[in-house]
């Protein structure tokens, strides 16, 4: 009897091993895949309060925590082009230019759907709003990232940017339809508008009524905080940001401001742009633009 | 245990754990949404190829897994992994499949799935399916599909792919096949035209944007759309009446014609250069319609002479500014030699408005080199009516050209015509520092006659303080310009301090009632309006008869009260008090007499409220005749 039994037990684990090593279709562990990336840091973090997901863009894979079954796989020459024409055109709708990932779109929407839960208890200024956060690279290109949190927004997501040590914490980004279409000529009420711009040689910072001189002084042409020893002036952009609101008191309301970077504009420089602009007492909400 | 007893255990489960293939099981796979056991199936040699490719069409059976059909990635992911020679022995099946069901509906679950199997993406190795016929079969099933409903078809964000990047994989064949949705498809259709269509596509899209343009510019057009405009007001709860629908339909129609323009404009090709021109020059059409046509234009007219010969043939003083307007643009984008001698002939006009537009368009195209022959043509043909507005006009796009353009214009600044010299002399008003001004000092005693002109706004305003009248000077000479007009404004603008001590420039009087739209200079020469009375129509009162529509014709007429209160408050700034006008309306509603009644300081705009009142409107008054009185108090604003 005991036999027979031996015999069984050996069936039923050998059937199991047999079928784990016939798995002929990419899976891919979220977790796992997780370990491999180096997150960008940054000091302010917090954490959404409605999260619908979490997406994760590693080196192999584009992956929608709870899936093993990845939005795409990403081969050597797909990674190459990255910072040129986001992600791979099989996995966008209109092409290698369009913005749209299809597949994440029909993941997410699929996901916002089901019952979310908080996942803090925190009390907490921003308005409960259904989120994903992203969580990728520190070198991953700008553009890769604008075109998952674009594809979010369609969805109605918010996306938050996922920062060390778990990507629960992050930094929030309001991407929104464009504004333009609700711009009616002469109705429109005045804002500041303000944009800010990564450019190769520093930030550029602009609003409707021209862009912000260099030094921050007045509107007037060059690069409003150039490089400092080949390094991004945080400090010199959070001065002029203060500036800006003490000296535009009348737009204290307004709590969003735009980012624009080139495609190839690496995430860490993103994220900590946005750690200064998003300081709850000068903009908050950011909402993102390639600059191509 | 003995190890005898250990193989043959692991003999049996590696022969007997492994799944029974057949139609059932792999029913009960697609079901349960087994992929890996489907994978497995159209991965195994051993099996038949008919086993193989139920199991590589049940994939694209399975349903969405977490809102997304993996059963798609799963099939591409698996053929993929197989050699040339075993794909080709399934893919035929999952071709019939993808036809059999995208030629039935909408099915954009396989539609993906084809599409998917004809890209080439090196990244990858694919295509899954190379050419042959089922690669043939498959397009010809694609471009059905797309063809067959393409509007409803290209909209659903739940699809992997949208049209655009369907027709680029399916090429100049399918392309062929959209010209005659253009109405229907939009700017989508033309889009994919446009960026993918082959010669003779593209003269058949030519054709069809034409005929759509004509057939959408008739009246029938709007008779056959007012059930729909009557169904969409039904639905909104809103009851027009037989004006407001036809308004309504007009301005559906307007719509409907400015995106065939704009179809036209992306298509392009000479069946539409030689409709829009032929549009644009027949004088019965309306302006606006002439206007678009001109718009349409844009790009397609500058490698071909013919086309800019009939452009320039439209080039007319007496065109509607629309019109004008838009050509110039369209003119400013040709090159200048073709073009200039056109352009100066409009110089000839009495109309200063349209030699300004022509002038400033010519500007923009010159170079420093063309400044003598503008100034000599400026000089020898701009006869009449020459405005200060104008002059200045010139010296800004003077100012913009690149190089020593002070140094070129030294010669006409000090001799030739009148005309010629202001635009010269202008340039300092917009662009001159305090360094220029020794120079034009010499020239505050030139006597040099301007051409009489009655209507020109030849006034300069300087403004010494703010506590101080303005002086008024009407220009009469070169001298007086100088003296006037630009001196004040150079030093102005480049004084330390302000303008506190200084003499200031304001723009000259009546300077044209209307500045050509789009002009750098409008803004400078729109009169600014000033609302600083109010006036306020008491209650109105019939003295005898009746007016139907009394209440509204006067209070439509408030705005106009105003305007005569402000234009009289600007000669004398303690205006105010009441007017009663009695008017006397005959039969047919016209206004046979306006009396009024008014305290002395509002006398002066008595005929200007009469004019208004006379103006009327009126229905025609029950029994005949009617008289109506309105009171009307004027108060300056604070």
């Amino acid at each position: 009897m005991s036999r027979w039994l031996a015999w069984f037990v050996v069936f039923v684990l050998g059937c199991g091993q047999a079928s784990k090593a016939s798995s002929p279709l990419p899976s891919a562990d979220f977790e796992k895949e997780r370990k491999t990336i180096t997150l960008p840091k940054a000091d302010r973090a917090t954490a959404p309060s409605s999260l619908v997901a979490r997406v994760l863009l590693s080196s192999k894979y584009l992956l929608i925590e709870g899936d093993d079954f990845p939005i795409a796989v990403l081969t050597d020459a797909d990674r190459k082009a990255l910072s040129r024409t986001g992600l791979p055109a099989r996995t966008k709708s209109g092409g290698a230019q369009d913005l749209f990932i299809s597949q994440l779109f029909q993941g997410l929407t699929f996901l916002k759907e089901l019952p979310t839960k908080p996942t803090s208890a925190q009390p907490r200024d921003e308005p409960d709003e259904a989120t994903i956060v992203v969580l990728a690279d520190r070198a991953t290109s700008f553009l890769a990232l604008y075109e998952i949190v674009h594809t979010a927004a369609k969805v109605g997501l918010h996306s938050w940017i996922g920062v060390v040590p778990d990507g629960n914490k992050a930094i929030p980004i309001a991407m929104v339809p464009p504004r333009a279409a609700l711009v009616v000529p002469g109705r429109s009420p005045r804002t500041l508008a303000l944009t800010v711009v990564i450019t190769a040689d520093g930030f550029s910072l602009g609003t409707p009524a021209g862009n912000i001189a260099t030094g921050c002084e007045g509107l007037g042409s060059g690069t409003t905080i150039p490089k400092k020893s080949g390094a991004y002036d945080l400090a010199g952009l959070k001065k002029c940001l203060e500036d800006i609101r003490a000296a535009n008191s009348g737009f204290d309301s307004e709590k969003r401001a735009t980012l624009a970077a080139n495609p190839a504009t690496e995430l860490q420089t993103v994220v900590d742009t946005m750690v200064v602009l998003g300081a709850p007492k000068l903009f908050p909400a950011i909402e993102w633009r390639v600059a191509r | 245990m003995k190890w005898w007893f250990i193989h043959v255990a692991l003999a049996l489960t590696l022969i007997g754990c492994g799944p029974a293939h057949d139609a059932k099981q792999i029913e009960r796979w697609r079901v349960y949404g087994d992929l890996n056991q489907l994978a497995n199936t159209v991965k195994n040699h051993e099996l038949s190829d008919e086993l193989r490719s139920k199991a590589a069409v049940a994939f694209l059976e399975v349903d969405p897994i977490r809102g997304r059909h993996r059963g798609t990635d799963a099939l591409l992911v698996t053929l993929g992994s197989l050699d040339a020679t075993q794909r080709s022995r399934i893919v035929g099946s999952v071709v019939d499949a993808i036809v059999a069901k995208i030629s039935k509906g909408d099915a954009f679950a396989h539609k993906d799935a084809g599409y998917l199997l004809l890209i080439d993406d090196q990244a990858t190795g694919w295509p899954l399916l190379p050419a042959g016929p089922h690669a043939t079969k498959l397009r010809d099933a694609l471009t059905q599909w797309a063809v067959a409903d393409f509007k409803k078809r290209s909209e659903p964000q739940s699809q992997r792919y949208g049209m655009e990047p369907l027709f680029e994989l399916l090429g100049s064949a399918a392309v062929a096949q959209l010209p005659p949705l253009i109405e229907r498809g939009g700017r989508k259709v033309v889009d994919i035209i446009v960026r993918h269509a082959d010669g003779p596509t593209r003269a058949k899209a030519s054709e069809a944007v034409v005929d759509l343009i004509k057939r959408t510019a008739m009246d029938k057009w709007r008779q056959q759309r007012a059930d729909l405009v009557r169904a969409a007001n039904k639905k909104a709860g809103f009851s027009p009446g037989a004006s407001q629908l036809n308004r309504q339909l007009r301005d559906y129609q307007r719509e409907a014609l400015g995106k065939a323009f704009g179809s036209a404009r992306e298509i392009g090709g000479a069946v539409v250069t030689t409709y829009l021109l032929q549009l644009a020059s027949d004088g019965l059409q309306s302006a606006r319609r002439r206007q678009m046509a001109l718009a349409a234009l844009e790009g397609h007219v500058a490698a071909n002479d013919t086309a800019i010969a009939k452009l320039l043939a439209l080039l007319d003083d007496r065109s509607p500014p629309m019109v004008l307007d838009q050509l110039l643009l369209l003119i400013k984008r040709l090159p200048r030699d073709k073009v200039a001698s056109a352009l100066y002939r409009l110089f000839d006009t009495d109309d200063w408005k349209v030699r300004q537009a022509a002038a400033t368009t010519l500007l923009e195209m010159s170079r420093i080199e063309h400044i003598d022959a503008f100034m000599q043509e400026l000089g020898r043909r701009a006869k009449a009516n020459f405005t200060i507005a104008e002059a200045l006009s010139y010296g800004t796009y003077l100012g913009q050209m690149k190089g020593d353009v002070r140094r070129a214009l030294e010669k006409h600044r000090e001799s030739g015509s009148a005309h010629a010299r202001m635009s010269a002399l202008a340039i300092d008003y917009r662009h001159g520092t305090k360094k220029h001004m020794s120079a034009l000092k010499l020239l505050t005693s030139d006597s040099q006659q301007l051409p009489s002109c009655d209507d020109c706004g030849r006034t300069c305003i300087e403004r010494v303080s703010t506590t101080q009248p303005s002086i008024e000077t009407d220009i009469k000479t070169i001298g007086n310009f100088v003296r006037h007009c630009v001196l004040p404004q150079m030093w102005r603008d480049r004084a330390p301090g302000g303008h506190a001590v200084l003499p200031l420039y304001r723009r000259p009087r009546r300077i044209g009632e209307r500045a050509l739209p789009g002009s750098a200079y409008e803004e400078h020469t729109r009169p600014k309006k000033r609302r600083r009375g109010t006036a306020t129509p008491g209650g109105l009162r019939t003295v005898s008869g009746k007016i139907a529509n009394s209440a509204s014709v006067v209070a439509r007429m408030k705005g106009r009260f105003r305007a005569c209160f402000n234009a009289g408050l600007r000669a004398d700034k303690t205006m105010a008090g009441s007017v009663t006008l009695t008017a006397k309306v005959g039969a047919n509603g016209q206004v046979l007499s306006v009396d009024a009644s008014a305290g002395a300081s509002l006398r002066p705009i008595v005929s200007c409220l009469q004019a208004v009142v006379r103006s009327g409107g009126f229905a025609p008054p029950e029994g005949g005749s009617a008289v109506i009185s309105i009171p009307i108090t004027f108060t300056r604003q604070q």
